[in-house]
């Protein structure tokens, strides 16, 4: 079994200094028999051991819990929820600090820090958010969480390790957002036709729903949140628009760059195009998403190509693809718009 | 609630700057007292608190003006220890030490500066334990560890908060220190409790760290400082009394009774026999003799006493009378563990030792009692051969001519030495005032100025008066130096001598008694010192100090080992409960205690040993998800299921692994369904911290302990 020690300890600039002072007094003091020399290397040395034992204190009955983003975007700053709870019933815990490893999809790491803790009472929680940028499309996992305390004199710092299977898994991170605003341009006549054709979202009343991330707060339903204690959104029936299918293009060449660049271009047109309150599809090589509106559908379709992977070679039915306007995506932006487009 | 709590104590930064200032201030007063610091480096007292004034305001010195202060420093304190040699190295370094303190406090800019002035003032507090090792000392050691753990306590809490985020514009970064410095949630009266039982944990383990260290070693490269003002090296007219000195105590006499202390107590040292104009020196040969004709006269009975004396001597062990035997208990060297060694007693009858005393000397002298004036009924007939009486006639070949006309005019009838002695003594005690002033010493001939005009002095003035007297009438005599009179404590029947009490007495010589012990000076006739109130509070607890930190040594150590060896023997043997109180130097309720202590600690350590278990390679407390999540990965393992580096991997990952590589039979199918159940409670606890029977828990257990056998 894979063995390693309970703790890291490493040495602070201070700490070397100390140690230093600690062997020279204590040569000093064991040559000359000077008893108050030997008072203060047992202050030093009571100091040293002391320090150890007080941060192992405050680092022992420390809990931690990560929550990745939702989701999470290429190049965009993200956050990791690190919440901690002191489970000691007594004695606080003081001087915090949290550093994070991620291991991106193409086993590249990358280390976050929370921000310091002062001080977390005996039972009491912390939440604060790592702020990080992922650097790659796909599932990053959170490796290992470290507790580190420098705590009570920042001669080391003790670190207590937490392996993956604690913390509570990873997040998927969506292709980067990129500009599509020439783009949509050419594709003018299309959202031309949805403004036209709709008013907001609809006004006809459907149903309500919990809030979840990314809903408009002007939809909350105050009365009711208010009632139940959570908050809800109302949910209205969508007018008729338009409705595309955004179709990756077959890449040109196995280049990563060249293909990741043209998931950004969708992610980013589908998201732009559904602010825009164009109903959207998308198809790629093993992937269907059929057209609809609303942020949870830019959730949806973002979701899926962060998922997405050019190995699938299953392709989608064809008769789902011939009723939509389809436009198809490359690595440089709008290739080609096919059809005339229908309504759904 | 949180309002509440942010009104509740000071600011961080407050409490910061306050330990800081507050460590280098008492850093600062370990050294200045000394003697042998110039008194005007006392003015770096304001250093600390204007320097955290400053530091508030965001003024600091700039690096270059430092630098250049700081080779400044160096420069000077080169040029003096070039000047002084190794002997003033200790205050040299000191003085440079807190000049760089001085400027490091002034021009802290970065958190790592703050750590150096720590450790600059925790250097200088060294520097203390030898330039000042008193109570004092040890008072300001208990303040200064406090201060220190305040200090860095504090400086971990501001430097985590404030120096964390690299990435952050200038602007930011000021606005997140002073966000940090103002918070008032953290110096709470809880966390001042911590710091008080943080304190006293730290002090409990140097005292039993301190008792511990072995005291062994060479003792060959060091420093001392002697504590009080030394004896001099010789007795004269020019320089300062030799009672001038501190009340300090300098020499502790154990085993006297009050009625010996009564009479009065002169602790003899070296022995002048050389008369100058300017005084009384010693000979650079000892002077062919015996003890029977150059030294005391034992008189009355022979009694046991122990001395406990600071390095005031160079190599003599002053004694209370002649000596019949001398044991050196322990210290003498920089080296408390290593006793001095003893060569013998002289024709003077002084102790003499191998090596100049260096640290504080204990020792037990078999002896007799010297009083001042000849013994009553002794006629033994005692004689000088005629160089020895030369020399202790010897007088300054331009000695005042006025000196033999008053000898002769107080000597008309007297035949007698002691007599004629009598008369001298009187004449000067009677007509002479004491005084610690030095009206005299800058005159031509400040003994003749004494004698015929001023008729004020101090003990020195008396001594040469009347050792100049004898000679002049034909009694050889010569001055002794130490100390007499000292002060009395009731409580533990000690004898005292303090910086004070330092004096210089005759010694004259009668063919009827031999030498004898004489004082002219008035002062010597005041009633006995007692010590009572708040000095005697003070004294003990030197003495305390003295005993048991500066005086503890390898005989303390090896006693307390023979002392529990003893104790731990007698109680195999099975003796009765009152036998442990043999242990000779340590109570029984430490031994009861320290059991107590190992018996807990042992059982805390079975108790959390049981309740623990290793989960990844590292101990784990009892955690109920961390316990259901070994059992999941234990049974996977047992099933070969468990892939490589599963470490790093999620709880869900584990499973799925497992779950792909389970075959489609109907087993296979309950083992999935365990697993998924599994997962599921053991996320349900672990990540929404949800609460599940322990009767589930324990269920689920029991399910993949049968799966894992399967």
């Amino acid at each position: 079994m894979w063995e390693r020690a309970p703790r890291q300890i490493e040495f602070t600039k201070s700490g070397k200094s100390i140690i230093a002072i600690a062997i020279a007094v204590g040569l000093a003091a064991l040559n000359t028999g000077n008893n108050l020399l030997f008072l203060g290397w047992g202050l030093v040395l009571a100091g040293i051991v002391l320090s150890g034992l007080l941060s192992e204190s405050a680092i022992r009955p420390l809990l931690i819990r990560v929550l990745g983003p939702k989701l999470a975007r290429v190049g965009d700053p993200g956050a990791l929820i690190v919440r901690l709870h002191n489970k000691a019933r007594r004695t606080p815990s003081f001087a915090i600090e949290t550093a994070l490893e991620l291991t991106g999809p193409d086993a590249t790491r990358q280390k976050v820090r929370a921000p310091f803790v002062f001080l977390l009472r005996a039972g009491d929680d912390s939440q604060s958010a790592a702020r990080f940028v992922a650097q790659s499309r796909g599932y990053w996992q959170i490796q290992t969480a470290s507790l580190a305390t420098a705590y009570p004199f920042g001669f080391f710092k003790k670190k207590k390790r937490i392996v993956g299977a604690e913390l509570g898994g990873g997040f998927w991170v969506a292709p980067a957002r990129v500009a599509v605003d020439s783009d949509l341009q050419k594709l003018r006549s299309i959202i031309g036709e949805a403004q036209a054709g709709r008013v907001g979202r609809g006004d006809e009343f459907f149903g309500l729903r919990p809030f979840q991330q990314g809903d408009d707060p002007r939809h909350i339903h105050w009365r009711r949140s208010a009632r139940s204690g959570r908050l809800s959104v109302i949910e209205t029936e969508a007018d008729e628009g338009t409705l595309v299918v955004l179709e990756l293009a077959a890449p040109g060449s196995n280049a990563e760059d060249k293909r990741e660049a043209a998931l950004a271009f969708l992610g980013s047109l589908a998201e732009r195009l559904l602010e825009n309150g164009v109903g959207v599809g998308v198809l790629a090589p093993g992937l269907w998403l059929t057209p609809d509106f609303g942020a949870f559908q830019t959730e949806r379709i973002l979701l899926a190509l962060a998922r997405f992977s050019y190995e699938a070679q299953e392709r989608p039915l064809a008769d789902k693809r011939s009723i939509y306007t389809r436009i198809l995506v490359g690595p440089e932006g709008v290739e080609k718009v096919l059809g005339a487009g229908g309504r759904a | 609630m949180i309002q509440g709590r942010m009104k509740a104590g000071m600011t961080l930064g407050f409490a910061y700057e306050t330990g800081l200032a507050l460590a280098t201030t008492l850093a600062l007063l370990a050294v200045l007292p000394a003697q042998t610091v110039p008194s005007w480096l006392w003015i770096s007292l304001l250093i600390p608190p204007l320097a955290a004034y400053l530091h508030r305001h965001s003024k600091t010195l700039g690096s270059g003006v430092t630098t250049l202060a700081g080779f400044l420093i160096l420069l000077i304190a080169s040029a003096f220890g070039i000047q002084g040699g190794l002997s003033v190295l200790v205050e040299v370094m000191t003085a440079t030490l807190i000049g760089f303190l001085a400027l490091r406090l002034l021009s802290r800019n970065e958190p790592r500066h703050d750590i150096q002035a720590l450790l600059m003032g925790f250097l200088l507090f060294l520097a203390g334990s030898i330039l000042q090792p008193t109570l004092v000392y040890g008072l300001l050691f208990i303040a200064f560890s406090l201060a220190v753990i305040w200090a860095l306590l504090t400086h971990n809490l501001v430097t985590g908060g404030l120096f964390r985020e690299e990435e952050l514009s200038e602007d930011e970064k000021e606005s997140i220190k002073k966000h940090v410095l103002a918070r008032r949630d953290i110096i709470t009266p809880r966390f001042l409790s911590i710091v008080a039982v943080l304190a006293l944990l730290i002090l409990a383990s140097t005292v039993v760290l301190f008792a511990s260290f072995p005291r062994i070693g060479f003792g060959r490269f060091g420093f001392s400082r002697q504590r009080g003002i030394s004896l001099p090296q010789s007795v004269s007219l020019g320089g300062g009394s030799m009672a001038g000195g501190s009340g300090e105590v300098v020499a502790r006499i154990y085993g006297l009774s009050y009625a010996r202390f009564e009479r009065g107590l002169y602790l003899r040292g070296p022995v002048f026999d050389i008369l100058k104009k300017e005084g009384f020196s010693r000979s650079h040969k000892d002077i062919a003799g015996a003890p029977s004709q150059l030294g005391l006269h034992p008189q009355g009975e022979p009694f046991e006493y122990e001395v406990f004396l600071q390095p005031v001597t160079t190599k003599i062990l002053p004694i209370l009378g002649p000596s019949r035997g001398v044991f050196v208990i322990r210290g003498g060297k920089l080296h408390p563990s290593m006793p001095i060694r003893t060569i013998g007693v002289n024709a003077y009858s002084e102790v003499l030792t191998a090596e100049p005393l260096r640290g504080p000397v204990r020792y037990k002298i078999n002896g007799y009692f010297s009083e001042n004036g000849a013994a009553s009924g002794l006629l033994n007939s005692f004689s000088l051969t005629t160089s020895q009486r030369e020399h202790f006639l010897k007088l300054p070949s331009d000695q005042d001519p006025r000196i033999l006309d008053l000898v002769n005019e107080l000597l008309s009838q007297k035949q007698k030495s002691h007599l004629k002695a009598a008369v001298f003594s009187d004449y000067l005690r009677n007509n002479f005032e004491y005084s610690l002033a030095q009206p005299n010493a800058f005159e031509s001939d400040p003994l003749a100025a004494f004698l015929f005009d001023d008729r004020r002095g101090h003990c020195e003035y008396f001594a040469i008066a009347y050792a100049t007297l004898l000679r002049q009438a034909g009694i050889p005599a010569r001055v002794v130096g130490g100390y007499a009179g000292g002060i009395w404590d009731p409580k533990d029947k000690i004898a005292l001598f303090r910086s004070s009490d330092a004096h210089a007495w005759v010694e004259y010589f009668t063919p009827e008694s031999g030498w004898i012990q004489d004082d002219a000076t008035p002062a010597s006739t005041q009633l006995p010192q007692i010590l009572t109130g708040l000095a005697a509070w003070i004294e003990r607890m030197e003495r305390r100090w003295d005993d048991n930190i500066v005086d503890y040594g390898l005989s303390h150590q090896l006693g307390a080992i023979e002392s529990v060896y003893l104790g731990l023997k007698e109680l195999g043997k099975g003796d009765q409960k009152g036998d442990l109180l043999k242990f000779r130097n340590i109570p029984s309720w430490v031994f009861w205690l320290v059991a107590a202590i190992i018996g807990l600690a042992f059982s805390l350590w079975q108790s959390q040993r049981l309740r623990s278990f290793h989960f990844f390679g590292r101990r784990v407390q009892h955690d109920q998800s961390l316990i259901l999540a070994h059992a999941i990965i234990e049974a996977i393992r047992k099933q070969g299921l468990l892939e490589e580096h599963y470490e790093s991997q999620t709880m869900r990952t584990i499973i799925n692994h497992c779950l792909t590589n389970l075959s489609s039979e109907t087993k296979s199918r309950e083992a999935s369904d365990l697993l998924v159940r599994s997962l599921k409670i053991y996320e349900y606890m672990a990540f929404a911290e949800g609460e599940t029977s322990i009767i589930k828990i324990v269920s689920i257990q029991k399910e993949l302990k049968r799966w894992q056998k399967s």
